[in-house]
């Protein structure tokens, strides 16, 4: 089973976890709500999978480990752009994440890039279990295998802000890790999460 | 939404403002500004609260190493304690370039 950071998994209960301190009382309650934890960027421990439970308020979050075996279910960001694979039905008015997150499609139709919403919006549409506000921003990340200008970035970005009634926050998945496309196309120098930890690159360096 | 600051004292001017960083979860937004006051003063406003006494170790770390006259403001949506390090790199270099 190949993961990556920010797939969501579904797991069977919370017993399944293991964690290096007992589960708060808040991420028994989240669990028990949604059974869903989602990938960490971070390496397999034992063949136990990194994973991060989320609870309802900002913060809210904490690491813990899980047996493949005891995963149920695996939705990656990517299958979450096709409305079918929802978990959950709107009538007229989707919060405003998942209205943007509809609206951005055109968008990348017009592209050859991977891409999905992740976050909030990703644990809402693959659990059905509707936690979103009004006010929740939209994170994204999309696939860039192969070197993106930082012009074209910064015509996509204009175009997905333009489109987008929420706050929204993208981040580039390059060969050497997440870059925040809001930095990318300003920057000479960005923050990239790997695996391993945060670090500094130059943008002409992130392709090598 | 919490907010704090510290100070530590400092000796060295920076050559300009600069400003790094996204608004971002899990990210910070940092602003560096030269100071007249010998000190180093850092204000935080962060997304996460009950962090305090972790940014203060960050800082503690970060003065030991670095001596600068300068305001620096945080603006953190959820940064790790190495964002926050390697950010307070950024910002110094680009402080002091030409």
């Amino acid at each position: 089973m190949e993961l990556s950071a920010h797939d969501l998994l579904k797991i069977k209960a919370a017993e399944d976890l293991q964690t290096d301190t007992p589960l708060p009382d808040w991420a028994i309650k989240s669990l028990k709500l949604a059974p869903y934890v989602v990938v960490r960027r971070a390496d397999t421990k034992n063949g136990l999978i990194p994973v991060g439970i989320r609870g309802s308020q900002r913060g809210q979050r904490i690491a813990a480990w899980v047996q493949a075996e005891n995963v149920t279910e695996v939705i990656t960001p990517y299958r979450l752009t096709n409305p079918d694979c929802w978990k959950v039905n709107y009538d007229k008015n989707p919060p405003e994440a998942v209205y943007s997150l509809k609206q951005l499609i055109s968008v990348f139709e017009k592209t050859a890039l991977n891409w999905g919403p992740t976050g909030s919006t990703a644990f809402e549409l693959a659990s059905g279990v509707k936690t979103l506000k009004d006010s929740s921003d939209l994170d994204l990340v999309i696939q860039v295998p192969n070197p993106l200008s930082q012009k074209d970035a910064q015509a996509l970005l204009k175009k997905l802000r333009k489109l987008a009634t929420v706050q929204l926050d993208v981040q580039l998945l390059t060969p050497v890790g997440g870059v925040s496309l809001a930095e990318f196309v300003g920057a000479e120098t960005v923050l990239v999460k790997t695996k391993s930890g945060p670090l500094l690159s130059k943008i002409s360096e992130l392709w090598i | 939404m919490e907010s704090f600051s510290f100070k530590y004292p400092a000796t060295k001017n920076i050559s300009q403002r600069a400003h790094i960083g996204v608004v971002g979860s899990g990210d910070l937004e940092i602003l560096i500004s030269p100071s007249e006051i010998d000190q180093t003063e850092f204000v935080i406003r962060t997304a996460s609260d009950g962090f305090k006494q972790t940014w203060k170790a960050v800082f503690d770390r970060f003065t030991a190493l670095n001596d600068f006259k300068a305001v620096i403001t945080i603006n953190d949506f959820g940064a790790t304690p190495g964002v926050v390090s390697l950010r307070l790199a950024q910002v110094i270099e680009i402080a002091n370039q030409n």
